[in-house]
């Protein structure tokens, strides 16, 4: 299979198609690229006045959060291949955690910034014990193990009342303050989640051309071959886990602060699927294509509000299209579509 | 000693659901090494079409008992038919298409149309649960201090001649037998002259229509079918399929009545063992927490074939 | 394959600062933390938000914006609806004879689905839709979270829901229509130890915040009167089989089975139980009241009591007439319907009360006095509970409907 960019033809196109050559420019042409970037932090900056209702502002705050869980899904099933699908576990854990320490519940109060490294660690440490042991199955049995465990840690959260106050949930939870400033407007919290996202989003797009980044790439296309080169696969999944975990569990720490309440309800195997289907939406393996998914279906419910009672349903069969379609997502990165095209043609 | 009798009898009943249910698994599995997510919600959609034509004929007890017979048949017959079509269409229009494509983009499809499968059905028949119209006389022996009703036992007694009816179908006829061999060996199959597609769609639509048939069962039994039954029903089936052994049809039995029994007696005996911790409603974690032990220490299973650990 | 030029990181350095110093700059000069002692909700709009409520209408032929919101497509719809139907007839009725104050009442509903999540999404909708009150939400789940959003804007929030949480965080302007879980629990205790008799009782309750609360009241009350309870068991909602769980109170043969939770799982409880021949007295608390649980629990629902906030429908001329009026409005029966009637009533006669529309007037013409609604007089405590703690009635299933027997208090 010659891939398309690479023909000997002498035309214009020189053999590739009108979208490599587009792409190609834009990859020369880093300046470019760096405007648009700063361009759109100019306008995420004052997204919040842009947005006047407080109503809003939530909105673009929730959809802050679910573009760090699809980032950190994304690393787990886009990056490393791994199909997980109780990573709405994670965000629970994250979540519970800053419960537990910043709320009347336990009577304990720590401050942000000591609890968020603990929301990112517990998670990530959960996900190395279950991992251990169950990475090394096949992708099936690894998906129906994942979602075992993120179902069992739901229920886990509504049994064990003694402990997390059950289907009651935790309430009253602290506010984030930072330096002495409590947060507590939309609009404040906004910019919190904002740095949080550029951070990662910087963060990861290092990670995938790093060794890391390019040995889970390895794994992913073909786990016999990496491994036969002397990679260490079962170390790299598991740290691709890890990560992934953390993620959630930041992204839990911030929606429990934001939203003063947590409860198992939150953290079913639905939102799973959802942060599932925005990954594939967007594109698996690509930084933009996920964010694009998570905002798409962030945004597209409160749009569709009258229609609410179809969501899922739409989200089914957007997951069938999409897969049997378009399985590279809207905003695919290259090297993926090559893989899932290619593999296609087999 | 009566009430472990009565949970021994509960087990039963409850695994026999299981093992029909298991057994789409293990064949879609065995064959395409597919987790079939919708297979659990194929079940669900028995048990709704069931429900939907016996609310529409509105047949109740109290009309002759032929006419009850051949509206209870015939609510089978159109569940065990509805979900084998799904079970076709899921093939069509979410499988064949990429059955050449990453094992992740086809579970991705199947985990969509069990999404749509849910919904439609939610859609349809309301978000409550449904109640399954009472046509089953409502009898019951008892063997000392042990009820048993009749729905029990025909639910036992049908169980039992679906599955050995299958296993003669896979091991004695020549059809079943391509099934068979395709699972062997897909290309030496195709080599030897077999329609691999159509074994494809036959696993498709046999696995489903026993699964219809048991929703059917499960609406009568419990007097109630809902949209999200298929859910949790559909990973523990799933379980009893790797506990029998995935791929081995008479291991999807065996783990099915298996996984009925360790329920029963967990969510009963579970407060006593853990004294008052852990109560009977940890039975559904009890049971997610066997299944990832099973597929770490031994996920050939009891009766397993060597499934080969990487693709 | 083109490898990446890494210069990339010193221009990524430079934009991860610039946001940063972003951050700091509009965090200054943004709104400034308040110290207030709402309740912690960080979801709350401070300083220069603009805070609903405040609309302070000069022209009075405006219409008044009241909110609703509850569940009202998803779980739980048909009781939300039924909620939103009760206020409707009142705001119709009011309306047709001229309004509050001269001006016709408006009801801003929103559907949260029953997702505490979504809850506050739409409180917090409300809030910016500038209501003058709210009424909602239809359960403990949806309303706890709730409370901070509204109380911070000024706004006083009445609802029925039961859990004994939302009147315990401190807040004044809010309103609970009907006991609480510690009558509901609490009362049926004692009643069934005393009244019907049963010196020991198993529990069954499905984990959740209303089923496990009102369980957890009745075993209080139930061994304070001096019986005892031989187990407390959890079942887990969406379960159908609970031969397992029934079987291990079978052993233990109590004289009673208490079930806490919804009808769906209440309804296969009670046949179950009957099933396998256990034929203990069986109570439960008004989600069980009504159609369904019969239903579900078909003839083995016979004989099941069942304990309501509400008393029958026609019990009082007010009722019978809501009751005429509803059936000829929405051509069915209701069943919580009467507390949206009530809830409406209350809002709109404390407005006239207190001749404003502004949130803490109407909020302290609650607290005032007395007000007479179709189910009862309502007079309120300071923590926004119905004076009295309230009277629980008591209902037998009897001939596939509820056959009121007694009350308690």
């Amino acid at each position: 299979m010659i891939p398309r960019s690479v023909d000997n033809s002498n035309g214009p196109l020189r053999g590739r198609t009108r979208r490599a050559v587009l792409l190609e420019h834009f990859d020369t042409s880093g300046t470019l690229r760096y405007a648009l970037l700063g361009a759109l932090l100019v306008l995420l900056l004052v997204l919040p006045s842009l947005l006047g209702t407080n109503y809003l502002i939530r909105v673009a705050v929730q959809a802050g959060f679910y573009i760090i869980l699809a980032l950190g899904l994304n690393i787990v099933v886009g990056y490393c291949g791994l199909l997980d699908l109780g990573y709405v576990a994670f965000y629970a854990i994250g979540a519970y955690t800053y419960a537990f320490l910043a709320s009347p519940h336990f009577g304990l109060h720590l401050p942000f910034w000591a609890i968020l490294p603990l929301a990112a660690a517990f998670p990530a440490v959960l996900g190395v014990i279950l991992g251990t042991p169950t990475l090394r199955l096949r992708g099936d049995y690894l998906a129906i193990v994942t979602l075992g465990f993120g179902e069992m840690i739901r229920l886990l959260l509504n049994n064990m009342d003694r402990v997390t106050n059950g289907p009651k949930g935790i309430s009253n939870i602290d506010p984030i303050s930072l330096a002495g400033y409590e947060l507590r407007s939309p609009r404040q919290f906004y910019y919190l989640v904002l740095f949080f996202v550029v951070v990662f989003v910087l963060a990861i797009s290092r990670l995938v051309y790093s060794r890391v980044g390019r040995a889970w790439a390895a794994v992913r296309e073909d786990e016999e071959a990496a491994r036969a080169m002397g990679l260490n696969t079962h170390s790299l999944k598991l740290r691709a886990f890890a990560s992934g975990a953390a993620f959630a569990g930041v992204a839990g720490c911030l929606f429990a602060g934001f939203q003063g309440f947590a409860s198992p309800e939150s953290f079913t195997f639905g939102e799973s699927v959802i942060i599932f289907c925005m990954i594939t939406l967007g594109g698996m393996g690509s930084i933009p294509g996920v964010i694009v998914g998570a905002v798409t279906l962030v945004v597209l419910p409160e749009i569709l509000r009258p229609i609410a009672e179809y969501r899922m349903l739409i989200y089914g069969l957007l997951l069938i299209v999409m897969m049997v379609t378009r399985p590279q997502g809207l905003w695919p990165s290259r090297q993926r579509s090559r893989e899932l095209l290619e593999r296609g043609e087999a | 000693m009566e009430i472990f009798a009565q949970q021994l009898v509960n087990g039963l009943v409850l695994g026999s659901l299981y093992a029909l249910v298991a057994l789409g698994y293990t064949m879609v599995y065995g064959l395409l090494q597919l987790f079939n997510f919708a297979h659990g919600d194929l079940f669900m959609a028995g048990g709704y079409i069931a429900v939907f034509i016996l609310s529409a004929l509105g047949t109740t007890l109290a009309s002759p008992g032929i006419v009850v017979f051949v509206v209870v048949a015939l609510a089978f017959l159109a569940a065990g038919a509805g979900s084998a079509l799904l079970g076709l269409a899921t093939e069509r229009f979410a499988y064949r298409p990429i059955a050449n494509a990453p094992r992740i983009a086809q579970l991705i499809s199947v985990l969509g149309v069990s999404i749509v499968l849910q919904n439609v059905a939610m859609l349809v028949g309301g978000r409550r649960n449904r109640v399954f119209p009472t046509l089953f006389p409502e009898g019951k022996f008892a063997l000392g201090d042990v009820q048993i009703t009749y729905i029990q036992v025909f639910i036992i007694a049908a169980s039992l001649i679906l599955m050995v009816g299958l296993y003669l179908f896979v091991n004695r006829t020549l059809f079943g037998k391509t099934i068979l061999a395709t699972r062997e060996n897909y290309d030496a199959a195709r080599l030897m002259g077999i329609d691999v597609r159509r074994v494809v769609q036959l696993t498709f639509v046999l696995g489903p229509a026993l699964g219809g048939l048991a929703g059917v069962m499960f609406g009568m039994y419990y007097g109630t079918v809902f949209f999200t039954m298929g859910f949790v029903s559909g990973i523990k089936a799933f379980t009893a399929a790797v506990v029998g052994g995935i791929g081995s049809i008479t291991g999807a039995m065996l783990g099915g009545l298996l996984l009925g029994l360790l329920e029963s007696f967990g969510a009963g005996y579970l407060s006593k063992l853990t004294g008052g911790l852990m109560g009977p409603e940890y039975r559904d974690i009890f049971a997610f927490a066997v299944l990832i032990a099973v597929l770490v220490f031994k996920p050939s299973g009891l009766l397993g074939e060597r499934v080969a650990r990487r693709a | 394959m083109r490898t990446h030029r890494n210069t990339g990181w010193r221009v990524s350095l430079l934009v991860a600062l610039l946001t940063l110093l972003a951050l700091v700059v509009v965090a200054c000069a943004g709104d400034t933390a308040t110290t207030t002692k709402a309740p912690d909700t960080s979801a709350t709009s401070a300083g220069t938000e603009t805070t609903a409520a405040t609309e302070t209408t000069a022209a009075s032929t405006e219409p008044i914006k009241i909110g609703f919101a509850a569940g009202l497509t998803g779980n739980g719809a048909a009781a939300g609806q039924d909620f939103l139907n009760g206020v409707m007839l009142y705001v119709d009725q009011v309306n047709a004879a001229g309004g509050v104050l001269g001006r016709q009442i408006e009801i801003v509903s929103e559907d949260e689905l029953n997702d505490p999540k979504n809850a506050t999404t739409v409180a917090q909708k409300l809030v910016d839709a500038g209501v003058v009150a709210v009424i909602g939400h239809l359960t403990s789940g949806t309303t706890i979270p709730t409370l901070g959003i509204y109380s911070a804007a000024g706004i006083p929030q009445i609802t029925p829901a039961t859990n004994p949480d939302v009147t315990a965080q401190g807040i004044d302007s809010v309103f609970r229509v009907d006991p609480d879980d510690f009558a509901q629990g609490g009362n049926v205790g004692r009643y069934m130890f005393e009244k019907q008799g049963a010196k020991t009782a198993a529990i069954i309750h499905d984990k959740q915040a209303f089923g496990q609360g009102v369980a957890e009241q009745f075993q209080a009350a139930f061994e304070e009167a001096g019986g005892t309870v031989t187990s407390v068991n959890g079942i887990t909602p969406g379960d159908v089989d609970f031969r397992a769980v029934l079987t291990k109170i079978k052993g233990e043969a109590p004289d009673m089975v208490y079930y806490g939770g919804v009808a769906a799982e209440g309804g296969l409880v009670i046949k179950q139980l009957r099933e396998l021949g256990m034929e203990q007295k069986f109570i439960g608390p008004d989600q069980l009241f009504g159609p369904e649980f019969i239903k579900i629990g078909g003839t083995g629902a016979e004989g099941a009591l069942v304990s309501f906030v509400a008393p029958p429908l026609d019990s009082t001329p007010e009722l019978s007439k809501f009751l005429a009026d509803y059936k000829a409005a929405y051509n069915e029966e209701p069943f919580v319907a009467q507390y949206g009637y009530d809830s409406i009533l209350l809002i709109a006669e404390a407005i006239k009360t207190a001749d404003s529309t502004e949130g803490k007037d109407i909020a302290a013409a609650l607290h005032a006095g007395t007000i007479k609604g179709i189910l009862s007089d309502y007079a309120f405590e300071e923590n926004g509970a119905l004076a009295g703690g309230g009277v629980i009635h008591i209902y037998e299933v009897k001939d596939g409907a509820d056959v009121w027997i007694d009350q308690t208090s």
